[in-house]
Formats: structure tokens, C-alpha cells, sequence
């Protein structure tokens, strides 16, 4: 069985490759200014965002799950932790809390204090109702849909639209357990 | 030379197999009697994958020996066509005869194989597309079976219920007289099953060093479509790569 999953995600963060943080807050910033200029639309800009985001977490797991050595969470706490403690600190280099969670245990805010995606960015009037960080959200999204979990995400504080903080509510919608995918008389 | 051979391959036929080519002719008069040309014998499918490579050069020949009366059983059909997996170009070459690696699946949730490497498969039985799927039913059905069969867990859900990947114990490994069948599912779905001769050791970190070979090669290759068959050379080159050097 893969050894215990690390409570914090120093040791994986060491040992993965990294790359200068400017290239990538630049090169993200460059992906969003085309965005813009090719949609126009604010909210079209926000699904794409998400759409990208969510191909991107469907090939991040396996990453993840092979360099981190995690074993499967035995639930949706066990779940937002791991992702908050050892995910977000292995791809961003920052790590996230874990707040605010609901009665059922189904639904949690993870805050970041510092976020590697908005330096040097601000937003001007025309795109105010921008989601910048929404790629965030979709890799979320894909992450878990690949460890048969479906959620929602979405934002509730965001720093470049004037909170102090930016806070991702994740809410899970239901597990899927994996069905025999061939008919029985094939 | 095969005497310590002959005793692996005697469940259904007690023929010594010591001598090549003499004992060809017998199975033919003593089981054909029994049972029509076309009957498959499913027990057989399961013993005689592969033969244990002693690291003989003249393995194809001993192939030959001991796989005698299989051949002859199944109307001799099986070395001489090698069906190539539609996934995969087939890995079988000359010269790995010291290679202990026989056969790789890779399979995602869906059942869809991404993966099929042979490098060493004297008897194929059946073709490729049912030889796959029949794999992957194995596999599953094991997995659910040994959940519902573990002792310490207190879980009482019914047989047949749909499993999360990383719920219940984990199933690693099988191992006949003839191969040892070792097998890694993670929580994303994605499952490696590696077919080995059965001195094998415990093989679950070469199946994790060979998902990392995975993430790297194919899953970070932008062209490739998560769920399709893989066709990245440069994981297969790497892949067969590691498998050369496994024990």
C-alpha cells in the first residue's frame, strides 16, 4: 500500500521540478489577456477559464497522486485537507486552510492568503466582473471528478475585486463508485 | 533439460515431456477422443500463458516442448499467429529471453485498455479485444470479491455493490505455478497489471515507478487524449526499458 500521505506538502514540493514564478504569473496573465481579446465576453472568459482548467485537473491528478504517494481519503475532509496541505503547496507553492465547513461535512471554503496566479495584476473597469483565478476552480473540479467526485466550485472572496483574501467554496454533489463498464452478454 | 518443467504443466496430461517431439502424437489420440477439435479447455488458458524463462536460448524451441500437446489440443493455432493487440505494436522480440517481464495491461475506469505490452507470450488463446476485456472483468470482479471477503473491515454493504477505487483493502498480487500476476489500481482509476515468472518478488514498486513513467511521458504529453489507446513512443521505449531490468 503507498505510504501514509504526507500532512504537509514540503518534502513533494522539494522534489518536484519548479519553475520561476514570474514566467508563470506572466504567461498565465498573457493566457487571460488573449482570452479577453478573442471572447470579449466577461463570462465567456470565466467558462473557458474553467473548461481549461477542468482538462487540466483531469491529467493533474495522476501526477499527483504519483508523486505525492497519497492513498485514497477516506472522506471529503480527509479530501479538502490533502488537496489544501499537499496539492495546492506541490503545484503553487502555497498552501491553503480549510474552513467553514457545513453540518453534513460535504462542503468546505479553502482560503488562500497568497496566490502566485494575481501578482502584478489588477483588474480594470471594463472586466469587473472577472473571475481571474477561475482556472483554479476548473482544475478543482477535473481533480476530483477523476477520483470519482463530483463537485461544484465556485468563489467566494477574491482579492483583485477588493476582499482581503481569496476563498474557494467546494461543495460536494456525490460520489460515483466505478460501474463494470461491459455488458454482460458481450 | 525441461524435467523440472514437466511437473508445472502436469495437471491435465501426466506426460513426461522430457523428450521432444515424441509426445506429440499422444494427445492427440488420447484427448481428441474426448473432447471435439474447437473445445477450449479454460483451465489450460489460465496455466499456460507463458513459460518460466530459464533463460534458454533455445526458448522458442522449449516452447515448442512443453506447449507439445496445448498446441496440439487447440488445433495448433496459438504460437504460430501472434494477434497484435490493436493498442500496442507487439513487444515480442528475440533475444529477451532473460527478460522477466511477459505481458503489461494498463486499463482506465472505463475498461478501456490504454496499454498492452508482450514481450514473452508463447500461447495466446484468445484475441486480443476478448483477451482485454477478460482481464479487466477478472480484475474487478477480484477486487470486489476481496472487499467483501475482508475479516477486519466492518463494512456490510452486499457482494456486486460498485466499489470507490480506494475503498476496502487492496487485492496486489496472484500467483499460479506458472506466472505471478501483480496488479496496482490508484484512486484515479487507472490500473497497471503486470504478468511476471513466479519467483517474483513483491512488485508494487516497480508497478508505482512504472506509473510514474505514466504521468510523465503520457499524461504530460498535451497530444494525448486522456482515455484513448496510448501511442507514445517514448513511453513505450522507457517503459520496456525498466521492464528489462526488473528482477
Amino acid at each position: 500500500m503507498a505510504p501514509l500521505a504526507p500532512r504537509t506538502g514540503d518534502a513533494v514540493f522539494a522534489n518536484v521540478e519548479r519553475v520561476n514564478a514570474e514566467l508563470f504569473t506572466l504567461t498565465y496573465g498573457a493566457i487571460v489577456r488573449q482570452l479577453l481579446t478573442d471572447l470579449e465576453e466577461v463570462e465567456e472568459v470565466n467558462k473557458q477559464l474553467d473548461q481549461m482548467g477542468y482538462n487540466i485537473g483531469v491529467r493533474l491528478i495522476d501526477e499527483f497522486l504519483a508523486k505525492s504517494g497519497v492513498s485514497s481519503c477516506v472522506d471529503f475532509r480527509e479530501t479538502a485537507d490533502v488537496i489544501a496541505k499537499v496539492g495546492f503547496k506541490m503545484f503553487l507553492g502555497v498552501t491553503a486552510s480549510v474552513t467553514n465547513w457545513d453540518a453534513e461535512g460535504t462542503s468546505c471554503s479553502l482560503v488562500l492568503d497568497d496566490n502566485p496566479l494575481v501578482d502584478f495584476v489588477e483588474l480594470p473597469d471594463t472586466c469587473q466582473g472577472l473571475y481571474y483565478c477561475n482556472i483554479l476552480s476548473g482544475v478543482i473540479r477535473g481533480a476530483l471528478e477523476m477520483v470519482s467526485m463530483k463537485t461544484e466550485v465556485t468563489w467566494i472572496r477574491d482579492m483583485l475585486h477588493g476582499d482581503d483574501a481569496y476563498e474557494l467554496r467546494v461543495k460536494l454533489l456525490k460520489q460515483v463508485p466505478e460501474e463494470y463498464p461491459y455488458k454482460d452478454d458481450e | 533439460m525441461s524435467d523440472g518443467r514437466a511437473g508445472s504443466n502436469s495437471g491435465l496430461t501426466k506426460l513426461s515431456l522430457a523428450v521432444p517431439g515424441r509426445n506429440t502424437a499422444r494427445p492427440l489420440t488420447r484427448n481428441s477422443s474426448h473432447h471435439p477439435s474447437g473445445w477450449k479447455d479454460p483451465i489450460k488458458k489460465y496455466r499456460n500463458p507463458l513459460l518460466p524463462p530459464s533463460g534458454s536460448r533455445d526458448r522458442e524451441e522449449g516452447g515448442e516442448r512443453a506447449h507439445g500437446p496445448a498446441m496440439q489440443f487447440f488445433g495448433g493455432s496459438s504460437v504460430a499467429e501472434i494477434a497484435p493487440s490493436p493498442a500496442a505494436p507487439p513487444g515480442t522480440a528475440t533475444g529477451l529471453a532473460r527478460n522477466n517481464g511477459n505481458m503489461l495491461y494498463i486499463f482506465n475506469r472505463s475498461g478501456v485498455c490504454l496499454l498492452y505490452r508482450e514481450w514473452h507470450r508463447p500461447l495466446h488463446t484468445l484475441d486480443a479485444q476478448q483477451d482485454q476485456k477478460l482481464m479487466f472483468g477478472l480484475l474487478f470482479s477480484l477486487r470486489s470479491f476481496t472487499v467483501k471477503m475482508d475479516p477486519t473491515s466492518v463494512d456490510k454493504g452486499n457482494l456486486g455493490v460498485p466499489l470507490l477505487p480506494g475503498q476496502g483493502c487492496s487485492f496486489h498480487s496472484f500467483r499460479t505455478n506458472t506466472y505471478k500476476l501483480s496488479f496496482m489500481e490508484c484512486p484515479s482509476g487507472i490500473k497497471i497489471i503486470l504478468v511476471t515468472h513466479p519467483k517474483t518478488g513483491d512488485m508494487r514498486e516497480p508497478l508505482r515507478y512504472i506509473y510514474n513513467i505514466y504521468v510523465e511521458y503520457v499524461i504530460k504529453n498535451p497530444l494525448y487524449v486522456p482515455g484513448s489507446p496510448i501511442k507514445c513512443e517514448l513511453f513505450v521505449t522507457n517503459l520496456d526499458q525498466y521492464v528489462k531490468t526488473l528482477v
